[in-house]
């Protein structure tokens, strides 16, 4: 997972002298923000450790909460 | 990227092999429909018009205009900005799930014994060297993959014929209405729905190219597609075709002969394996073009590969396992993508109609 890590750290350290040269802030918080929420959830993989899935908790909130889900019919 | 504009037949030939997709989720409606599941792509169709109807007039309202910048001409810049976001978010699950499905289905079927994650990466490496390469090469190159894909199927479907049972399908439309609703809402939504994502290329399409006839002609194609690898797999498993989790590569291999990998397999294993990858570079890019709009960025290069390493790692997460993916997308999925499928396309349209109809006095009908 190490290895997978910083495969992927080299690969967007690769996108770099192109973001520098550009100097768009936009273009700079947009990579930063994607790349932090990747490390997030790798981090938590390496680590064996739950991590927070939008899609998990809206499916389990429209279920259990809102009760919309073919389920409930059997 | 090249600037050369899509034409008809390009686009269309797009539309279908995202659609040729599907193969990785028949087993959705077939665990619901059974042996019925062959007449669901055509119920499907007919809750899909409305969001064809949507593209047909959104089409002739804004000519070569892509989703994203109809939202802006539409809901305005903030409005739009966060339309597009709304639609971004749909389209990450999309991506995420379909490549949770690919991811399990090269793990469980095609190379046993590697772990999920490291086919999860090489999937998206492959994403990621396409869309740099250029989606629009990529897009120009499927006409021929796809007649590739439909020769390969008819072979395999033909191969298939003695060993199926006409009988499998008897008898039909005698369940309950709420079965064939049900699996209808799965059919339109999940394997339709995500059909839309084509929209977002209206703006790299030349000016011939009508919006509305072309997503038709794909999503009939789709149909008959759909029908012919239901039907293939009914006659072929009869009732197990309910409790299969790939259908039609179980089909396959009820076909093969002797030999543990036989030859119709490793085809058939080779169509799903390309379709699937297309439908997930096809989802990765449109997520990745509604964040270029959301951030207003002048090109998406740099967000390739984040994007992608994103998409890798939060594929471990977006449910618990792929057997949920499954659960969920008989169950609930159904639910969200009617949202983006049929809530925000409709009320894309009734906002479009009215804000003609409102200017239609001092710009003589034009928007």
């Amino acid at each position: 997972m190490i290895f997978v890590i910083a495969g992927f750290a080299a690969l967007t350290a690769y996108e770099l002298p192109g973001l520098i040269k550009r100097r768009d802030a936009k273009e700079i918080a947009a990579v930063t923000l994607i790349t932090a929420a990747a490390l997030y959830y790798f981090v938590c993989y390496a680590l064996s450790v739950n991590a927070w899935s939008p899609m998990d908790r809206l499916v389990h909130w429209l279920e259990s909460g809102l009760g919309l889900s073919y389920s409930r019919f059997g | 990227m090249s600037e050369k504009k899509l034409t008809k037949w390009q686009f269309i030939s797009i539309g279908v092999f995202f659609m040729m997709g599907t193969i990785l989720h028949t087993s959705f409606v077939s665990a619901i429909a059974g042996r019925d599941a062959w007449l669901i792509p055509i119920m499907g169709f007919v809750m899909f018009l409305p969001t064809l109807i949507f593209c047909w007039r959104i089409g002739n309202m804004f000519p070569n205009t892509g989703l994203y910048e109809i939202n802006e001409l539409v809901f305005g810049n903030i409005g739009g900005r966060i339309v597009t976001f709304l639609y971004f978010l749909f389209f990450l699950n999309v991506a995420t799930l379909n490549h949770v499905e690919m991811s399990a289905f090269s793990a469980t079927y095609l190379l046993r014994g590697t772990p999920i994650v490291v086919c999860g990466i090489m999937i998206v490496m492959a994403a990621v060297y396409a869309i740099k390469k250029g989606i629009i090469t990529v897009g120009r190159a499927s006409g021929a993959l796809v007649i590739l894909m439909l020769v390969l199927n008819a072979i395999s479907f033909i191969q298939a014929i003695p060993q199926m049972d006409i009988d499998f399908t008897a008898p039909a439309m005698v369940q309950s209405p709420g079965v064939y609703a049900r699996s209808s809402h799965i059919s339109s939504t999940i394997m339709y729905g995500e059909g839309l994502a084509l929209m977002v290329f209206a703006g790299r399409t030349g000016k011939k190219v009508n919006m509305g006839k072309s997503m038709l002609i794909i999503m009939l194609i789709a149909m008959v597609y759909m029908i012919q690898i239901h039907l293939r797999e009914v006659l072929l498993l009869g009732p197990l075709v309910q409790f299969t989790r790939l259908p039609s590569l179980e089909a396959a291999r009820m076909t093969g002969k002797s030999d543990t990998v036989s030859r119709t397999e490793s085809i058939y294993s080779l169509i799903m394996l390309l379709c699937s990858l297309f439908r997930v570079l096809i989802s990765f890019f449109v997520s990745l073009s509604a964040l270029r709009k959301v951030f207003r960025l002048k090109t998406y290069q740099a967000l390739v590969v984040p994007m992608a390493a994103f998409i890798a790692a939060y594929s471990l997460y977006a449910l618990e396992s792929p057997e949920d993916s499954y659960f969920y997308a008989v169950n609930t999925t159904p639910f969200i993508w009617a949202l983006f499928t049929f809530v925000l396309p409709m009320f894309t349209l009734v906002i479009a109609v009215i804000k003609r109809k409102a200017k239609l006095p001092d710009r003589g009908g034009a928007v």
